[in-house]
């Protein structure tokens, strides 16, 4: 059977449509979003790897090495069983860093662009072999399907341009690698869908068509032992190591591979299912070549070995199988070349164009999106016309599989600077770039000269150079041995003898995932806006704004972001988004050269330990042994500090928030999110203006603080303490740097509540004890007023009398009035109720307070004598300070006999105002001195006393920011001195200031 | 809390598959698998036999999304 050329074409034509319309659907949206991302598509688009060397090479491989063929597919195996410790971690840092390409990735790791430009190099020259295999094997393929043996240059144009054509539209449709391509995606797993179901039909037509079923063919090989022999004999003497290594860095280092496993990889997860069922897809596309090779040797078609594939399928009666494993040929070829091609763009457009000529010299209304998309668009079309140039010049009888397994030896070359890449910190540039222009050096005189020599390429000047790569035995090992020995002992002796800079110490850390210092320096716009000005002046206003915009939605930040460390994320992700547009290297140069930062600052603590526990928690689950258990120790400790039932904030030396437990989120209304890595100045009334008040005071302690917050008043105490700084000690100052400040907050609202509900009931007993007193003092009056009435009315006609008793009647009534008075307001006063603070006389409060305690029985047979300086001024509650002297007055009254004298003297002494309240009663005994001032102790006599009243005076007092002393002699006297502090005004101003802060007025 | 012991033993399972790989492909006994008289299929079963433990593995990995 045999077909014309304009049928296989229509073929052709109508199999690629489908695969445009395939791809057009997928990006529209028309098939389902789960196809795309459903693990099998992933793994069916790795399947890239089988080209037309794995579609027709397989056989001709089989035929000349045995079950070596199957090398190309285990050494992958092997590769995809080192997933968590090979291929995560290069998907990590691919989607981390937005590395598009393997040039990017050592571009990265090494910060040098030399070596992005070598890799990318190294891979045109290693890959453009392998496009042109492509482009032979499908015209060859037409060759053995049309029986003409012309070559078919101007179909091979075509399938060239059509291809131009798909990788432009689906591969190409965003300016940038970082951006999926899901129409390319099902697009690629489709052709591998079409590239195994063709090659099983052929197989199963060369089982059951050719032998007529496995039963002849075991027979047919057991009348041909020979046919089962040269399969295994080769695994036993030929380069069965050297191909598994070859395919082994192949799986993972060709460019399709790169692109397809880590570029493209939409969902992480997929990886894991690949892990297992992309080997599989492999050994079911390898299942059938045996059996179509036996039955190749069997009929013996007119094709070489390397089209037994086809060939046997035109012993058929139906064209139906020809077409398709025609169709499946293509599939192989064209995937390839379409995913290489974009894989290479890439690189050169980071590595090779963007570096020559960034910033492109354009007017500003420039769309630079669109000048790189039509960038990487030519590039495209640049390279697969080279491949089919290269296609043109080489000689054409060079196995498939020779072509192929030079680009393999190519891609080999990577593997040392990959291990140093994930695990050898050590690695420099100059390690990798000498041990790559070594093994590249190698790889050039080993293979490619001899190639371009048996092609009549090579001038005939040169042709004692190709002597080196001519040997017997077995040549692949030959060339895989001394490329990579070569470039290993360069690769690791460089390393060892020179040292790497700043900035590669600093990526091989990112890459080991051993980075655990946030970069240094603090931006210094002082927002987005500011970044996008600063941006734009190099890359034009509109990317700019794209690409601030794009970072904020990444971090999930408003434009109006202001924190400091919010910003240097910001500018993180900016380079890393940069990173997928222009690569690593010209993305770091704009950043730095742009979003430039203060190196001097040292790095805001909030930053560090912001950045630490992030790093922490991304990489918990590769910790192990020490690091695993203090990472157990921290999050213990971090764990206490968050469920300490006391409000905790830590503050950095720039004052930003590093820490807010649970409970400061409970008593604020405020979670950490809203407050962590804010400076203090910004969070919400009335916490900004309290903790800034505290930090600016000398006092480590604050107590009884009144806060509005949420709608109702709170009291707090406030603690606070200097952290030092574990990480070291400050040179010129010879004292550890400052790591911030804990503030501690304690909620004394309840007990405040029940203070005050205590100290009324002191007052209302105060109030009882008075009232016999009140009542004899009030009596008095009374009875005078009564007497002076009677004799009113019986002297009526002396107007002088009249007039005079009712003076006195008024005087007495007045004496009554201030005496109800006196009480009505003592026991008003301090209840829950808040006085406002105010300057009074200190006199007056005494004398106020006198008066009071002579109402009461004990009060009256004291002689009390006030000598308080007449104009001494006391800020603050009126009112607490006369329940304070009638407490203390009270006491005094108890202690003494009648006829003893009560003196109370004040005088300012510089600071202080100091008081004595002094009795010269029976005193208190030594022991008792140190619990008077404690609740409910008394010395008196059940009923008698509360115990309520020398604590409420200690309160009161130290709401004044005084201090109660005692001195006291059993059988002497006792002075109680208050000191209250005359600078009291000032203080009490700032924090009636903070208070106001506090409620918004 | 601590690192998950799961996570650590499936990196020892990896690695220890990994060897077994390399002593069943790149040993003496490749000298075994791929003696003359061996049936065809062989070297598939033993590849196939491969694919299953790394399904095995694969299958009780943890859903750790730290690791990427």
């Amino acid at each position: 059977m045999t077909f014309d050329l304009w049928q296989l074409f229509l073929a052709g034509v109508g199999y690629l449509l489908l695969l445009f319309l395939i791809a057009y659907a997928a990006e529209r949206g028309w098939l389902p979003t789960k196809l795309a991302r459903h693990p099998l598509t992933y793994t069916l688009s790795l399947g890239v790897y089988a080209t037309s060397w794995s579609f027709y090479g397989s056989v001709g491989f089989a035929q000349a090495q045995g079950y070596n063929f199957l090398t190309i597919y285990l050494g992958v195996t092997l590769a995809f069983l080192l997933t968590p410790v090979l291929l995560k971690p290069i998907l990590r840092l691919t989607r981390e860093y937005q590395l598009a390409s393997l040039a990017d990735v050592f571009a990265f790791r090494y910060q040098s662009q030399l070596a992005g430009v070598l890799v990318t190099l190294f891979m045109l020259a290693g890959i453009l072999p392998y496009l042109a295999l492509q482009v032979r094997a499908v015209t060859e393929s037409l060759q053995v399907l049309t029986q003409d043996t012309t070559p078919q240059l101007f179909l091979a144009l075509g399938f060239c341009l059509t291809l131009i054509l798909f990788a432009v539209l689906f591969g190409a449709r965003h300016s940038s690698a970082r951006e999926k391509h899901e129409g390319l995606v099902v697009a690629i797993a489709f052709e591998s869908l079409i590239k195994l179901l063709a090659l099983l039909a052929v197989g199963l037509f060369a089982v059951y068509g050719v032998f007529g079923g496995f039963g002849d063919m075991e027979t047919w090989l057991a009348a041909h032992p020979e046919a089962l022999n040269r399969l295994y004999q080769p695994v036993r003497e030929g380069p069965w190591a050297t191909l598994l290594l070859l395919a082994f860095a192949a799986a993972f280092l060709l460019p399709r591979q790169f692109h397809m496993t880590f570029t493209e990889n939409i969902e992480p997860r997929t990886l894991n299912f690949a892990a297992w069922a992309f080997p599989l897809f492999l050994l079911l596309l390898n299942l059938a070549i045996p059996p179509i090779l036996w039955a190749g040797q069997h009929l013996t078609p007119q094709a070489s070995p390397d089209y037994y594939v086809l060939g046997i399928t035109l012993f058929g009666n139906s064209p139906i199988l020809p077409v398709l494993t025609f169709l499946g040929g293509v599939s192989a070829a064209s995937a390839m070349m379409i995913v290489e091609t974009l894989a290479l763009a890439s690189m050169c457009m980071n590595h090779l164009v963007l570096p020559a000529s960034f910033p492109p010299r354009l007017s500003p209304d420039t769309d630079i999106y669109r000048w790189l998309l039509w960038g990487r668009r030519v590039l495209i079309t640049i390279i697969i016309l080279a491949g089919y140039g290269f296609y043109l010049l080489l000689e054409h009888n060079q196995g498939l599989v020779q072509l192929g397994l030079i680009s393999f030896v190519a891609v080999a070359q990577f593997l040392p600077g990959i291990i140093g890449l994930l695990y050898w910190r050590r690695a420099t540039r100059l390690g990798f770039i000498s041990g790559l222009l070594g093994g590249g050096t190698v790889w050039a005189v080993l293979l490619v000269l001899p190639l371009l020599e048996r092609s009549g390429i090579l001038p005939a000047s040169l042709g004692w150079l190709t002597g080196w790569g001519q040997v017997e035995g077995q040549p692949w090992s030959h060339a895989t041995f001394w490329t990579l020995a070569v470039n290993g002992l360069l690769f690791a002796g460089i390393s060892l003898i020179t040292r790497a800079s700043e900035d590669e110490q600093e990526a091989a850390r990112a890459c080991c995932k051993e980075s655990m210092t946030p970069p240094t320096g603090v931006p210094l716009a002082i927002s987005p806006a500011q970044f996008k000005e600063q941006l734009a002046q190099i890359t034009g206003a509109e990317m700019a704004e794209r690409e601030v915009a794009q970072a904020l939605a990444d971090l999930g930040l408003e434009a109006d972001e202001e924190r400091q460390t919010e910003l240097r994320r910001l500018r993180e992700r900016i380079e890393r988004n940069l990173s997928g547009l222009v690569g690593p290297l010209l993305a770091r140069m704009i950043v730095d050269e742009r979003l430039r930062t203060d190196t001097t600052t040292r790095n805001a603590l909030a930053a560090s330990v912001r950045f630490v526990e992030q790093r922490l928690e991304e990489s918990r689950s590769q910790l192990r042994g020490l690091a695993a258990e203090l990472d157990n120790l921290r999050r213990y400790h971090r764990q206490v500090l968050l469920d300490l039932p006391l409000g905790v904030c830590a503050v950095s030396p720039e004052l930003e928030v590093i820490s807010w437990n649970q409970a400061m989120a409970a008593l604020s209304g405020l979670e950490d999110y809203q407050t962590v890595g804010r400076p203090l100045r910004e969070l919400p009334d009335p916490w900004a203006g309290l903790f800034n008040g505290f930090l600016r005071t000398q006092d480590r302690h604050l107590r009884k603080v009144k806060v509005n917050s949420e709608g109702r008043a709170r009291v707090f105490n406030l603690h606070k303490a200097a952290i030092e700084d574990p990480a070291g000690i400050d040179a010129a100052l010879r004292r550890p740097h400052s790591g911030g400040t804990v503030i501690l907050i304690e909620d004394l609202t309840d007990l405040h509540m029940l203070e005050s509900e205590l100290a009324h009931s002191e007052r209302l007993a105060s109030i009882g004890r008075l009232a016999a007193g009140v009542a004899h003092e009030i009596g008095n009056p009374v009875t005078g007023i009564a007497c002076l009435a009677q004799n009113v009315l019986y002297d009526k006609g002396d107007p002088a009398f009249v007039e005079e008793s009712i003076e006195q009647i008024l005087e007495q009534t007045r004496r009554i009035t201030n005496i109800v008075h006196s009480l009505v307001s003592f026991s008003h006063s301090g209840t829950a109720v808040d006085h406002t603070p105010a300057p009074f006389n200190l006199h007056a409060c005494i004398e106020d307070a006198m008066r009071l305690v002579r109402l009461s029985q004990a009060g009256k047979q004291i002689e009390f004598s006030n000598r308080c300086e007449a104009d001494l001024v006391l800020h603050g509650d009126h009112q607490r300070m006369i329940q304070v002297f009638v407490n203390l007055l009270t006491n005094a009254c108890d202690a003494s006999q009648p006829g003893d004298r009560v003196i109370v003297n004040g005088r300012n002494d510089g600071n202080f105002i100091e008081v004595v309240v002094t009795d010269y009663g029976r005193g208190i005994a030594e022991e008792l001195q140190d619990q008077v001032f404690e609740p409910f102790f008394t010395t008196k006599q059940p009923g008698e006393g509360t115990g309520l009243g020398l604590p409420m005076v200690y309160n009161i007092v130290a709401e004044h920011a005084g201090s109660v002393t005692l001195r006291s002699r059993p059988g002497e006297g006792t002075s109680v001195i208050l000191r209250l502090p005359v600078s009291r005004y000032e203080i009490r101003g700032t924090r009636d200031e903070e208070k106001k802060e506090g409620i918004g007025e | 809390m601590a690192l998950s012991p799961q996570n650590e033993r499936q990196l020892d399972r990896v690695i220890l598959l990994f060897l077994l790989a390399l002593f069943l492909l790149v040993s003496p006994l490749l000298d075994w698998w791929a003696a003359d008289g061996n049936p065809w299929y062989l070297p598939y079963l033993i590849w196939l036999g491969l694919i299953v433990a790394l399904y095995r593995l694969q299958g009780r990995t943890p859903q750790d999304h730290h690791d990427l």
